[in-house]
């Protein structure tokens, strides 16, 4: 009896076999990378409906971000600034300016203007902006150095994954106190021994348990 | 092996052991088709979706853009996403409960006590928490209507305008109004503008649950117009004839507070109040006495004169007529008079409203003759509530022109021989102000939508003389006028702020500081003198036949309710039945008269009858049939509409609560009725341990052991928890009267759905806190124990070692968590969990839900946000409320502090009217809750399997009289098993 197959058939086999693996390691690499929030996520900036430069106001007006951002201190959300807030300038200044008239007709018709959220956590994590300014964590760690943004983009995953790498060592993100809001911050050489006294006094001992951020 | 009787069971089944509760034992969540009742169920759905699923591909890779909406003008001090609490004040059943409201970023979620109020210190009970279910009805009445046809407030002002002003001519003449009690200060002060306005007009005020015959019993002894105020926690021995002080009584909060404060044993020298309870069907109280004694209704009055003639013969008393009967109990009537005696000044006696007016006045007698009044039984002044007769003979007789029903449901919670309907129908035209549309609304002409009490300013009176202001927690949602800015525009014609009409009447009050603190001192008490102003007969009790008596709802209350799903859902505190109200009959009556549960009766008697379910209660006296109020509304929202059936088709006005001469028939048709009792149950084992105080005395020790094991041996190394909070909880069995108002509370807290009668069938309902409710004794006259049981939080979790996806794990503070998104829906935590305690999401009961309001969004606003929705096919359980640790402890850390003992409290603690609930550290060893852990009677449920739960009970204590022989704990409840 002939043979179905002809012998050259036998290459084939390491062939498919290195394909096979090929597909199977660039399809875990694709799912790895591509779904990730670090590609997902990252990059993430949508058109506000007012083009809001906080380069312009943080970075160059110098404006705390606590000006705006009030509930920071105190609260489990920093806020988002009412009309108001922007009125206490804007009533004086770029009266004229025809981007900041979505401003005045929400002041003028008492609507208030939608932002698009930019860092947006899922509804099943809480998060607790007083918490971490308490913990000394700077703004810039979660959010980048906004004041260096035209337009507000996300540069950080906020995964789980992320948040937990935090959580662990906290020790690298920890600032003095008056550097918390500050976007010119540079690590010291002495930075990781002033964390460990400041997380010792504080007695912050961040947690990785589901329940910190799940319930 | 044939297993003995068990000591403490739940149903007969139980008791009996047979295949049916086997059955359900073996079966957590007992067989059923995995789909709602819907035509396109889930399987189908998921058929013809799952193509274009497939194609709908990577997108939902991507984030859903959401938008930030920010105030405007930003309110002051408000901090999105921090709630605030402000005070206020309820009006339920007539009675004002000063309450904090949780609001969120402008959005009441939940009810809590307010503690510097009298009537609440610090305590709700369901139905104040349940009401912000009702204001988030979305089958309210959004818009005002005239026959039908929308209108707004100015069209009814501009008609209002003209037809008044042909009454003023009249002074009033042919007008009628109608409301229901209202105990607020501004309602009053308008309702006397009206009548001096109208002052031929027609002024009544009824309630369903009438206590006229309280004042009516009064003013046989004196002349004013006053009703009593018990104090429980001034009393060591309290006798109850009929009065459900702990559980249907509007007061009820307040009560329960005053009765666990001398009920509380913490050392074996403590002393314990004891309880005497006469009534007919089981009551909440009832369950909680020391000495129960079961009465026909029509064999009470004899039975309390027996009473006060056994007083009689050591204290001086005014003579009574009639004969005394103490129905078989005589001993018992004795030992209790030296009781009585015995706690001079330090007793209350007291009758409910069902009791007759010469009850009521024998039983004031006695409180003066024992030297109570002054001591734990005070007066204050009433207004009296009216008879509904003198208007419906005026109606019929074709007298009322205009008749305006305020805020009352005069169609449906009437007497049936008042045939109100009839009354509507003649009048010439009928305004009627309603918060949803109801039996009374269909028949009127002009319909006004009325704002819920959360949406109004108004204020309240409460008994003691304590006044509230109540304001507002949110616009009102819909179109609405509060009943105040309703009566203001029909006394003074013009629309006024209801802000505005309250402020006029606190003139020159310090507003601010009493709105802050949700109340006013003051104190209204009257002092007394009894004595009878002719001579009092209890008259001989004749009755033929059957009797029935009518009790209160304990999830509509008198059918305002029926609308609730969280009420409706809410197992009955004896029958475990939720949504239905079927007639109790006693063991020997189903005897005698071969009905099992479920099987349809009639009941009828001159001309009315009504066909309902049965259901066997033990402890049910043996020719009464026992009807409960409030159900079977025939025109209410989806969820109270037709459910269980409308006994007030058998009320008469005559005999609101009581009547004797019925005829019963059989029909072989069996229904089913959703009955919780035997779910979640654990076999015999001793769960509840229950002693005499005596019996505790003599062995403090008697809980734990009550199981012997073997030393215990853990199979893997165990984690230490010793560094840190660690979370724990200790529940008094002893105060605990099985009121619910825990589970409601955290029905609220914890976003928990309502499933519906069917699902409840299945075993399938959601409530974290399961009241377990247990008899003992004998069939006839058992006791009742009550035992809330959710989540323990074991250290060596059984569910955690058998979940495969590290769904559910512990914390470092021992809490046993569940993370719902790695829940894959198993369900062998569950199954693993020896307490029964974990529930599973059948269904996205917020999509699916067979309730077909829990879709809507306005119900959504209930939700407590900082709670996580669960979804379909996710298993959940009792947190020991996880988001209020956090809350706290992110308020310590800011403030640089350690989180002190209390500050902490669960919502079923915060809810509990018992204070039987304590939650803190145990491992400091400071904190109540360790204190508690320490006591003697402290004991853990299945302590023998050694899983360490979190949750550890105290003991149940009973304290009878040692002269009375008790037939029903007769032997040793201390663990015989």
């Amino acid at each position: 009896m002939s043979q179905i197959f002809p012998k050259k058939i036998n290459k084939l086999l390491p062939l498919l076999v290195a394909i096979k693996l090929i597909v199977v390691v660039s399809a875990v690499f694709f799912i790895w990378y591509y779904f990730s929030p670090q590609y997902t996520d990252v990059g993430y900036r949508p058109v506000q409906p007012i083009a809001y430069s906080h380069k312009f106001h943080a970075g160059d007006l110098g404006i705390d971000c606590r000006y705006c951002h009030t509930g920071v201190e105190t609260g489990r959300f920093a806020q988002i600034p009412p009309t108001q807030v922007c009125m206490n300038c804007h009533s004086m200044v770029g009266k004229d300016n025809p981007k900041l008239a979505p401003l005045f007709e929400s002041w003028e018709t008492g609507k208030p203007i939608q932002w698009v959220r930019v860092h947006d956590l899922p509804d099943y994590s809480y998060f607790n902006h007083a918490a971490h300014i308490r913990a000394q964590i700077g703004c810039e760690s979660c959010h980048g150095n906004v004041s260096q943004m035209e337009v507000v983009t996300r540069v950080k995953p906020l995964s789980m994954g992320w948040c937990l790498d935090c959580h662990r060592n906290p020790a690298p993100h920890i600032r003095p106190q008056n550097m918390i809001t500050r976007f010119d911050w540079k690590p010291t050489d002495t930075q990781i021994t002033e964390a460990q006294k400041i997380m010792l006094e504080k007695n912050i001992n961040p947690k990785t348990e589901c329940s910190v951020c799940h319930r | 092996m044939k297993k003995e009787k068990p000591t403490f069971w739940r149903s007969f089944n139980h008791l009996e052991n047979n295949q049916e509760y086997q059955n359900f034992l073996t079966q957590e969540f007992p067989q059923g088709a995995e789909q709602l009742s819907d035509p396109v169920t889930r399987r189908n759905f998921m058929k013809i979706m799952s193509a274009s699923a497939a194609l709908a591909g990577l997108t939902a890779c991507r984030m859903p853009k959401e938008t930030i909406v920010p105030f405007v003008h930003a309110p002051e001090k408000m901090i999105p996403g921090t709630p605030k609490y402000y005070a206020t004040v309820l009006s339920i059943g007539g009675l004002a409960k000063g309450v904090l409201v949780e609001n969120h970023d402008g959005r009441p979620t939940m009810i809590q006590g307010n503690d510097k109020h009298p009537s609440s210190l610090g305590a709700v009970n369901e139905f104040d928490q349940a009401s912000i279910l009702s204001l988030y009805d979305p089958e309210r009445l959004k818009i005002s209507s005239h026959n039908g046809a929308p209108q707004t407030w100015s069209q009814f002002e501009t008609y209002w305008r003209e037809k008044s002003a042909t009454f003023v001519k009249t002074k009033g003449e042919g007008l009628a109004v109608i409301t229901n009690s209202n105990p607020s200060i501004t309602f009053a002060r308008l309702q006397k503008d009206f009548v001096s306005k109208f002052p031929k007009a027609t002024w009544v005020s009824y309630d369903a649950l009438d206590t006229s015959n309280i004042q009516e019993g009064l003013k046989l002894i004196q002349s004013k117009n006053i009703t009593p105020f018990y104090q429980f926690d001034k009393a060591q021995v309290v006798v109850s004839f009929g009065h459900d002080f702990l559980g249907t009584d509007s007061d009820s909060t307040r009560h329960q507070k005053g009765f666990s404060k001398r009920r509380r044993v913490r050392d074996k020298e403590d002393a314990m109040n004891r309880l005497y309870a006469v009534e007919s069907s089981f009551t909440l109280t009832g369950s909680n006495a020391d000495h129960r004694i079961k009465l026909n209704p029509s064999e009470m009055d004899s039975f309390v004169l027996a009473v006060y003639q056994e007083v009689a013969k050591h204290v001086s008393l005014p003579k009574v007529g009639g004969t005394p009967n103490a129905h078989g109990h005589d001993s018992w009537v004795k030992a209790l008079a030296k009781d009585l005696l015995a706690h001079h000044k330090n007793s209350v006696i007291s009758a409910g409203k069902a009791s007759s007016p010469q009850v009521h006045a024998l039983v004031h007698l006695l409180n003066q003759a024992l030297g109570n009044v002054g001591q734990s039984v005070f007066y204050t002044p009433t207004s009296n509530t009216d008879n509904l007769s003198s208007l419906v003979e005026k109606a019929k007789n074709n007298q009322i022109k205009t008749l305006i029903v305020l805020g009352a449901n005069p169609a449906y919670d009437t007497a049936f021989d008042l045939s109100f309907a009839d009354v509507m129908s003649k009048s010439g035209e009928v305004i009627v102000a309603a918060i949803a549309e109801n039996e009374t609304t269909q028949k009127a002409n002009w319909i006004l939508a009325q704002s819920h009490a959360l949406e109004s300013w108004s204020d309240a009176l409460f008994q003691d003389g304590t006044q509230s202001i109540a304001q507002p927690m949110i616009r009102p949602l819909f179109d609405t006028q509060s009943d105040i800015e309703i009566l203001n525009l029909l006394t003074n014609l013009s629309p006024k702020q209801g802000y505005e009409i309250v402020r006029d009447t606190w003139k020159g009050q310090n507003w601010n500081q009493i709105l802050h603190d949700g109340l006013k001192n003051g104190s209204s008490f009257v002092s007394v003198a009894f004595s009878p102003k002719g001579s009092i007969q209890i008259e001989e009790s004749k009755h033929a036949g059957l009797e029935i008596e009518f009790i209160p709802s304990a999830s509509t209350l008198d059918g305002q309710f029926a609308n609730n799903g969280w009420l409706q859902e809410m197992p009955h505190p004896i029958t475990k039945i939720s949504w239905d109200n079927p007639a109790w009959i006693s063991p020997s009556f189903a005897k005698k008269n071969n009905l099992k549960n479920g099987q349809m009766i009639t009941l009828s008697k001159e001309g009315r009858s009504l066909t309902l379910p049965v259901w066997i209660v033990p402890g049910q006296p043996n020719n009464t049939i026992t009807l409960e109020l409030g159900f079977g509304r025939s025109v209410c929202g989806s969820i109270g509409k037709d459910v269980g059936f409308n006994t007030y088709q058998l009320r008469s006005h005559k005999h609101p609560y009581a009547e004797s001469g019925f005829e019963m028939k059989a029909s072989s048709e069996v229904v089913t009725l959703a009955n919780t009792q035997d779910h979640g149950s654990m076999e015999d084992r001793p769960l509840v341990r229950m002693a005499t105080l005596e019996a505790f005395r003599k062995n403090p020790a008697f809980a734990k052991e009550a199981v012997e094991h073997p030393p215990l041996k853990s199979l893997w190394k165990e984690h230490p928890y010793t560094e840190g909070y660690q979370w724990g909880m200790s529940i008094d069995l002893n105060t605990c009267t099985g009121c619910n108002s825990c589970l409601i509370a955290c029905q609220t807290e914890n976003n928990i759905p309502i499933v519906g009668k069917e699902q409840v069938n299945k075993g399938r309902e959601m409530h974290w806190i399961r009241m377990d409710r247990y008899f003992s004794g004998s069939e006839e006259d058992p006791m009742i124990v009550f035992q809330p049981v959710a989540c323990v939080h074991c250290e060596n979790a059984p569910c955690e070692q058998v979940c495969p996806v590290n769904a559910t794990v512990h914390d470092e503070e021992g809490l046993n968590t569940m993370i719902y998104n790695r829940c894959i829906g198993t369900r062998y935590c569950s199954n693993n969990c020896p307490y029964k305690v974990r529930r599973f999401n059948f269904f996205n009961y917020i999509k699916e839900s067979p309730i077909p309001t829990s879709k809507s969004k306005l119900v959504q606003m209930s939700n407590n946000p900082d709670v996580t929705i669960r979804f379909r096919g996710v298993m959940e359980k009792c947190t020991y409320c996880t988001q209020r640790i956090e809350e706290v402890r992110s308020h310590a850390k800011l403030e640089n502090r350690a989180i002190k003992d209390g500050e902490i409290k669960t919502a079923c603690q915060s809810a509990c009217p018992s204070d039987c609930i304590v939650f803190g550290n145990i491992n400091d060893p400071e904190s109540e809750v360790s204190k508690l852990k320490k006591l003697e009677q402290d004991y853990a449920m299945l302590a023998e399997i050694n899983i360490k739960p979190r949750t550890t009970y105290l003991a149940k204590l009973r304290n009878p009289n040692p002269e009375i022989e008790d037939h029903s704990s007769s032997s040793n409840h201390h663990g015989s098993h």
